[in-house]
């Protein structure tokens, strides 16, 4: 009945129907809500859901021509109903996004209007700010009404200037975490390379009766959780902690290092959870290769070194190329680690999404950032594989 | 060649070395009787533990921990399994794309997860309740069994499923009757892997639970960034610990699996 070499004849459908709880999770639980933060991250109608009247008003109006008369009524309509729902200060926040300040002057019109009810509208305003003379507000107004824009990623890439350090940054501080995230994650990926492959290698060519305990040994922290494998290392980094005593005793460091909150403890602790995610995959590329390979290499007369750098190395790639992905694609993604180990300047992309949504309440923000960290996540994979490709390229020319 | 693997083998032990200290050295802290961390340690003492075990905190936010897991690592297995099941009779190039699909609550940073679940669920109305919690739980789990079990579908011969076909047998008596008690030890791996999977969450949960849902990762990680005692130590070693030994519980389980073939 069905052509493919399934394992069940009669009634797929039935069969099919096995599939139908975890669809349903799968797109409703997780599809769904990626769908949401991609949507919120360019799409934001909290302005438009706040002043629909005054929108309506200002429809085809230009802010070269006089206001439309309807328009400050209609404000003061959407300004009394936006601030009796609580919907108010979300769009006013928007608002001041676009031109700072605009949140007082909004939200102190609003009390007002609530306070002077049924008095004449224009005089209100008036006394509110002059800025409602002016027709730039209007406009603001206008363009904020636009679900769809791209003004959250203008603050990611936008110069700040900072108070504080009294000078223009070349880059916001959103986009100093973006690029932070991402040296991170690269570095964590180039150390677990270089500490995971030596091992892998060790647990192919290891003695039969050694195997199994180097695997078990190599694989038992996979399994740890990772909350606790990230609150060891805060107990170990802390100052005077166990680190700083081995190293002080050893006579590595003549005083406490103090390597918690540092960026050197993010990449140690960070290297330290993600290294058997690298181990894996090299290890079972590696244990597909042929021995025969090196020993015919070796019998042609190749040094052990050279087998190694021309016969076995470039074979291994693939694997590396894989764990490397993965490692990659997992750090990006990393919260807790640098939350708990790191400084406030060691802070990664996912740390940022969190605290503007939970303390900030920033929504649209947080999406864009999210929305951003996938972007590069998969742009740094695809990167990473391309790299790894040509290393194979230059492999092979220098054999 | 001798040259490269000495070379290679005294990198790899400074590896399992840098792998393992860390965990073994925390180990005995957490019997640590002095007040605070330190090391050589005071003197040995259960304090710490009692005093974990005694706490109102941790054992409301312990109770919490072991429902959520249990309901979702429940549903998890249920979703997982059947999905299991179901792509095995998919044709290949659906299940491909299935899989993708059914493999998306897992490839999802948590963070994204998290954020994501936070508008939908409070467009549902179910931010802050355990429904909420178990039903996300269950989602970022449910892959993880899916690919235990049908890992061992994989190494099952199915043609007993004819069999039972031809002797009439219905889908869900096939699946009860010959299924489940075929696949019962990757089906319990599962479970495992799923109950640490939630009883480890704490990014998806500080997004979607609410004050009164206190679970242990939370607790742990509140505490783990504001002050820091022995107390703390004792948590993260019990879980250590608690993964550890459900972890060898799974090894078992797959050494069992992959010799039952050979067995029957």
């Amino acid at each position: 009945m069905n052509g493919h070499r399934s394992p069940f004849s009669a009634n797929p459908l039935a069969a099919t129907g096995f599939l139908i709880p975890a669809i349903v999770a799968a797109l409703l639980l997780a599809a769904l809500p990626l769908a949401l933060v991609l949507s919120k991250a360019f799409y934001d109608t909290q302005v438009r859901d706040a002043f629909p009247q005054t929108l309506e008003a200002l429809a085809g109006w230009e802010a070269s021509a006089p206001l439309p008369d309807s328009a400050p009524d209609a404000l003061a309509h959407d300004l009394k109903s936006a601030y009796a729902d609580q919907t108010l200060a979300g769009a006013a926040t928007k608002l001041n996004e676009r031109s700072s300040g605009l949140r007082s002057v909004i939200m102190g019109t609003a009390r007002r209007l609530a306070r002077e009810d049924g008095t004449d509208i224009a005089a209100t305003l008036q006394q509110s700010s002059p800025l409602w003379a002016e027709p730039q507000i209007w406009a603001t107004i206008q363009a904020a009404g636009k679900p769809f824009s791209l003004v959250n990623l203008g603050r990611v890439f936008a110069p700040s200037v900072s108070a504080a350090e009294g000078a223009a940054r070349t880059i916001g501080v959103y986009g100093d975490m973006l690029v932070r995230t991402l040296t991170i994650s690269l570095g964590v990926t180039l150390l677990t390379i270089l500490i995971g492959y030596p091992l892998a290698y060790t647990l192919t060519f290891a003695p039969p009766g050694l195997k199994r305990p180097l695997f078990l040994l190599s694989f038992i922290p996979l399994w740890m959780s990772l909350l606790g494998r990230a609150a060891a290392w805060v107990i170990l980094l802390q100052k005077n902690g166990v680190v700083d005593t081995v190293a002080q005793t050893l006579g590595v460091a003549s005083e406490p290092l103090g390597l918690l909150y540092s960026r050197a403890g993010v990449y140690i602790a960070m290297t330290h959870v993600l290294l058997p995610c690298f181990v894996y995959p090299c290890y079972s590329a590696m244990a597909n290769i042929p021995r025969n390979h090196v020993t015919a290499a070796l019998s042609l007369g190749a040094s052990g070194w050279r087998s190694f750098r021309i016969v076995f190395l470039p074979q291994t790639l693939g694997g590396v190329a894989a764990g490397a992905t993965l490692v990659f694609v997992l750090s990006m993604g990393f919260y807790l680690t640098p939350a708990l180990v790191g400084g406030p300047a060691d802070q990664m992309l996912s740390y940022m999404v969190s605290e503007i949504t939970l303390k900030i309440g920033d929504a649209g923000m947080a999406s864009t950032l999210a929305a951003l960290l996938i972007l590069t996540m998969l742009v740094g994979a695809i990167a990473i594989h391309l790299a790894v490709d040509l290393l194979r390229r230059l492999l092979l020319l220098g054999a | 060649m001798k040259q490269v693997n000495a070379i290679m083998g005294l990198l790899a032990a400074g590896a399992l070395l840098f792998l393992l200290m860390p965990i073994v050295t925390i180990l005995p802290i957490a019997l640590s009787s002095g007040d605070y961390i330190s090391y050589p340690l005071p003197g040995l003492s259960l304090r710490w533990l009692k005093q974990v075990a005694l706490h109102p905190g941790w054992r409301e936010a312990l109770g919490n921990s072991i429902f959520i897991a249990l309901g979702s690592a429940m549903l998890a297995t249920l979703f997982g399994t059947l999905a299991a099941v179901g792509l095995v009779q998919a044709a290949p190039r659906q299940a491909r794309a299935l899989r993708g699909l059914l493999m998306l609550p897992v490839a999802i940073p948590s963070v994204v997860l998290g954020l994501g679940l936070y508008f939908l669920l409070a467009r549902a109305g179910l931010l802050s309740t355990y429904t909420g919690l178990i039903l996300a739980h269950a989602t970022i789990s449910f892959p993880l069994v899916m690919v235990v079990v049908g890992a061992s579908l994989a190494t099952t011969d199915l043609v007993v499923i004819r069999a039972a076909q031809s002797l009439g047998a219905g889908w869900r008596m096939i699946f009860l009757n010959v299924l489940v008690p075929m696949l019962y030890p990757a089906i319990l791996a599962g479970f495992i892997l799923a109950f640490l999977n939630s009883f480890d969450e704490v990014i998806v949960t500080m997004f979607i639970a609410g004050p009164e849902q206190n679970t242990v990762p939370r607790v742990l990680f509140a505490n783990l960034r504001d002050r820091l005692d022995p107390s703390v130590v004792a948590v993260t070693v019990l879980m250590l610990l608690l993964s550890a030994l459900l972890g060898l519980l799974l090894q078992l389980l797959a050494r069992w699996t992959q010799r039952r073939p050979a067995d029957q």
